[in-house]
């Protein structure tokens, strides 16, 4: 299909309508506009909003929209986790891992191997109901072909779906039963919201959440914020269990969980504070 | 002001490619403009550093990717814009091909949409569309995997 789509995708736009509202002129002079507003506030506002949220490790199972601050963002939060039982040889190869995302509306898994080809599995952890070409139930419990992906229901009554990217295993439908069938989907605490306010220069960019220790024995998670500042990526982990590379900083929450922020050098550590706020800890740009 | 000139000629040049990348990011030519004006204007506030990047094409169309994605995350709701057939001029070889098509693409979440344009309108590899979406290579494999299969599903619905 994709040969096709190329070609049908140049054909879409080749011939745009001629009107068009785009104003080059208009753009210099609203670039300059905010060249003068980013110079002339960037430090009252940086510490004006230095008390912004950016990240809110709540420990208890709490509504992130409790969390008192403005503009919090709700398609972040996590609260449901893979964990693999049976996997193909070609996704463990060169030490497999494990990623989730949780970004805009997607909530998805991706399990893949450490050499190439990136031979992977696929999940979305929360689908609509199956239908269509029946598959055999895993577990007990009702299964759909939807292509070469698997979509089935779980003991708590939620829909997965899982597919494949370039394994090398023969029979794609066969492999994806059988992981199916010893996958389990763990649900976690609800853990942070994000802000979107943040002092100038900042983006928000993503969260990714990574499991540590064995695929079969998750030891702990390890939360990566990614942001960029003035166009240079900063990522900055937090977690329980966190490895301790780079610089450290360790919060206790008022529930007394223990909790530490790792980023790669003592200056980009400096850049960020973690303290406790109510029931929960923030991690705030300064 | 020579690096106002060089702007001013690189966006006037560059305007009709963004366009119609931000066409198929958003389904809407009128969309598409106020993406690019977007683009364009955040692409001259950082000028000085676009202009000393490798491939200055390659900013350019990760600064209006990343509008597209923000402006997506804000306005979540709206993602869904059904083609109203009201556009003017769409002149295409196999305007019933184009419209089933636009209709399939229109149904896709943003950020697979996003990886579908990226690899298969603007001829990508996965590590290219990474560092443009701001995200890992394996989640570019799976958005644009997915958006394949939803897009093969839809297809065949319409």
């Amino acid at each position: 299909m994709s040969d096709g789509l190329t070609a049908q995708l140049h054909d879409l736009v080749r011939d745009p309508p001629p009107h068009t509202t785009i104003d080059v002129g208009a753009a210099v002079r609203g670039g300059r506009r905010r060249r003068r507003a980013r110079r002339a506030g960037g430090l009252a506002g940086a510490l004006a909003l230095a008390g912004a949220l950016a990240v809110f490790i709540n420990p208890a199972d709490r509504e992130a929209d409790t969390v008192a601050g403005p503009s919090i963002t709700r398609g972040v939060v996590l609260d449901r986790y893979p964990v693999f039982g049976w996997l193909p040889e070609s996704v463990r190869r060169g030490g497999g891992s494990l990623s989730i995302y949780d970004v805009d509306d997607e909530r998805a898994a991706i399990y893949e191997s450490g050499d190439q080809p990136k031979s992977a599995i696929l999940l979305d952890l929360l689908v609509p109901p199956g239908s269509g070409e029946a598959a055999p139930p895993v577990n007990g419990n009702p299964a759909f072909w939807q292509d070469d992906w698997l979509r089935w229901r779980m003991p708590d009554g939620t829909w997965v779906q899982a597919g494949a990217n370039e394994l090398e295993e023969p029979g794609v439908r066969g492999v994806l039963h059988r992981v199916a069938s010893e996958l389990t989907v763990v649900q976690r605490a609800r853990s942070y919201a994000a802000d979107t306010l943040l002092p100038e220069g900042w983006r928000l960019d993503r969260i990714e959440v990574v499991r540590l220790g064995a695929e079969t024995a998750p030891r702990s998670w390890e939360q990566r914020v990614h942001y960029t500042f003035h166009g240079r990526p900063v990522t900055v982990r937090i977690g329980s269990g966190v490895s301790r590379a780079g610089a450290c900083l360790d919060a206790v929450s008022r529930q007394s969980e223990r909790v530490t922020l790792c980023a790669d050098d003592a200056a980009t550590l400096r850049l960020f504070d973690l303290y406790a706020v109510g029931e929960g800890l923030h991690l705030s740009v300064l | 002001m020579a690096a106002d000139a060089e702007f001013i000629e690189y966006a006037t040049a560059k305007s009709p490619w963004l366009r119609r990348v931000a066409y198929l990011l958003c389904g809407d030519w009128h969309q598409a403009d106020d993406l690019v004006q977007a683009a364009i204007t955040k692409l001259f506030v950082h000028w000085k550093r676009a202009r000393q990047a490798g491939n200055l094409d390659g900013y350019a169309r990760a600064v209006l990717v990343n509008e597209f994605l923000a402006e997506r995350r804000r306005f979540w709701a709206r993602w869904v814009v059904p083609w109203t057939g009201t556009d003017e001029a769409v002149a295409v070889q196999d305007l019933e091909t184009a419209l089933d098509l636009q209709t399939a693409l229109d149904a896709l979440p943003p950020r697979q949409r996003a990886a579908v344009v990226l690899r298969y309108y603007c001829d990508l590899s996965i590590e290219e569309a990474a560092r443009t979406m701001n995200c890992s290579p394996g989640n570019v494999k799976s958005q644009a995997s997915r958006g394949l299969a939803t897009l093969r599903r839809n297809l065949e619905r319409v």
